[in-house]
């Protein structure tokens, strides 16, 4: 019953004739292969792996011995997130260890061949997979956007699985690489929502947060989005959804590509479940992002998962010629990738004029830039909203990009009723 | 009642220790001191008791993707559980439980169990593992 088949390559590299790093990468996919039952591999185009943060001396110890064993990835790979912001050494003091144990991280992936692009957001990069590509991520948005926006199809991996399917470019065929296991099994209805909610960017992390809270482990269908939704809308969605909860694929009606209609996205069935979002949900949704401290905004931040340029257009409209507030930090964060591509435009400059403090390589919420802040957090992402607290110690305030911006100049956020004020 | 149970053994092994029933799924990130081996997530029921050296009895785990990292670290530090039975799939316990034997430490068996019978598993209580076997070790 769990037999699992290997070709004539996959053999091979099992038994050690490529070298003694893909027979440990395959050693471990084929014990997870046996753990989930699955009857074979499957190739993979590229990989994007979570490893890519100092977490001790075992997992340094690790990569160094796959090094040492001359592993190399076979597929495109990107690195996430790191702990530091490794492009800003002069964020952190000399000898932080920290940022030298995270540096060290990158490096030994560097030396195996991955791309040093440190990115939670790997869909924005110029090596985007396409509809029908097996890959494998393990960045919990980036899953749930690739397999429900963009149409290529990964589980969610988990580190060092991702590694190793890297390196002998397989994946044990199981879970959403599977046609029959992609259908849509719980059914959102959105018809109670007042219409003007639907344009609003704050309103789809919300939405995600209420389903990634009620679907348990199925795919949730949305029906009746706006065609009119932007790319950064539905990867807020991914993004919250997959932070609260178990999320790694959704349906949208009419706009993922896997649910051209109802029946599409259902593989013919009939929902499992049904459920009407009420403005309550949205409302809960937005209390549990919301801190009850009375304490002074001290920090504005924005970007999680990173930043697009389509945001930092957004972004760059709403500053205009202002400045940040002195008793207030505004952090940026991005990848390295779109802020290069940024440079040719004024909006660095602007920044920079602004005083705000741009991050790439890292997210805020797990490294040290923000430890120090005294006072409350205010950001636009649902997902910083929701590991922020216990990541970092801190209160913080989910609100809309327009509402974080006056706040970062003004000084002061005034508390609405509303979960946007614009 | 038998004090014998088999499994699916997916990491082989022997070991023995005290049961401890996990009531949630953990993350191993962030919910788990790797330095002690200290339940700390605080919203988890088992808060504050240690894994260390016991058999964890897990309903799965939670959270980040980057798990298998902060088991391998626990397990390396010696701070880890002897042993793991699996009440659902998880492949978190079997990459950080597999990995640790390329750091030349003796990794804990894991199990997955097939059947659960009622009364079997208490908190507390010695249980040993062999492969795929559970006995319990009372009387």
């Amino acid at each position: 019953m769990r037999a699992l088949t290997l070709d004539d390559d996959e053999q091979a590299m099992r038994d050690g004739w490529e070298g003694k790093a893909k027979a440990f990468a395959m050693d471990l996919l084929c014990r997870v292969a046996y753990a989930q039952g699955a009857k074979k591999l499957l190739p993979i185009t590229q990989a994007h792996l979570v490893g890519s943060y100092h977490s001790g001396h075992a997992n340094l110890s690790l990569l160094r011995a796959l090094v040492d064993q001359g592993a190399q990835v076979c597929v495109p790979t990107t690195l996430n997130a790191s702990g530091a912001d490794l492009s800003h050494p002069q964020y952190y003091a000399e000898e932080d260890s920290e940022f030298r144990g995270n540096c060290d991280v990158v490096k030994l992936h560097q030396k195996m061949g991955c791309r040093i692009e440190l990115t939670c957001a790997p869909y924005h990069l110029p090596i985007r997979p396409e509809r029908g590509d097996n890959i494998a991520w393990a960045e919990s948005n980036a899953v749930v956007f690739a397999n429900s926006v963009i149409g290529a199809r990964t589980n969610m991996s988990y580190q060092y699985l991702d590694l190793c399917a890297a390196i002998a470019g397989r994946i044990p065929a199981t879970g959403l690489y599977l046609d029959q296991n992609r259908a849509g099994e719980t059914l959102y209805s959105l018809d109670g929502l007042p219409k003007h909610w639907l344009s609003n960017d704050a309103f789809y992390q919300l939405l995600g947060l209420v389903v990634g809270r009620d679907c348990g482990h199925s795919i949730p269908v949305l029906s009746k989005l706006p065609t009119s939704i932007t790319e950064d809308q539905l990867r807020g969605f991914s993004a919250a959804a997959a932070a609260a909860g178990s999320v790694a694929m959704f349906h949208a009606i009419g706009v993922t590509p896997e649910a051209p209609d109802m029946d599409t996205a259902l593989h013919g069935s009939t929902p499992k479940r049904v459920r009407k979002v009420q403005p309550n949900d949205i409302s809960q949704a937005y209390a549990l992002l919301s801190s009850s401290s009375d304490a002074p905004v001290a920090a504005v931040c924005l970007g999680a998962p990173h930043l697009s340029r389509e945001e930092f257009q957004q972004l760059s409209k709403l500053i205009g010629s202002q400045e940040t507030h002195p008793s207030i930090r505004l952090l940026i964060s991005t990848s390295r990738h779109v802020w290069r591509e940024l440079q040719g435009t004024a909006i660095p400059a602007q920044l920079l004029e602004a005083g705000a403090q741009v991050v790439v390589d890292t997210c805020t919420y797990y490294g040290s830039l923000v430890r120090e802040v005294q006072g409350q957090v205010l950001t636009n992402s649902a997902k910083w909203a929701y590991y922020g607290p216990g990541n970092l110690g801190l209160p913080v305030q989910f609100a809309s990009m327009n509402s974080c911006v006056e706040a970062a100049i003004n000084g002061r956020w005034q508390r609405s009723e509303l979960f946007f004020n614009d | 009642m038998t004090s014998r149970l088999q499994g699916l053994a997916l990491v082989n092994g022997q070991a023995s220790g005290p049961l401890l029933v996990m009531d949630e799924p953990i993350s191993f990130w962030g919910g788990v001191d790797p330095s002690s081996g200290e339940i700390i997530d605080r919203l988890h029921p088992q808060c504050g008791q240690s894994i260390r050296g016991k058999i964890l009895l897990l309903p799965g785990t939670r959270g980040s993707t980057a798990g298998p990292g902060a088991l391998l670290e626990t397990l390396f530090n010696a701070n880890g559980p002897s042993g793991v039975l699996l009440a659902q799939d998880d492949l978190v316990t079997l990459i950080g439980s597999t990995l640790i034997q390329s750091l030349q430490k003796t990794p804990p068996p894991v199990v997955k169990l097939t059947a659960e019978p009622p009364g079997f598993f208490i908190t507390g209580t010695h249980y040993q593992i062999n492969d795929a076997w559970i006995q319990k070790l009372t009387n």
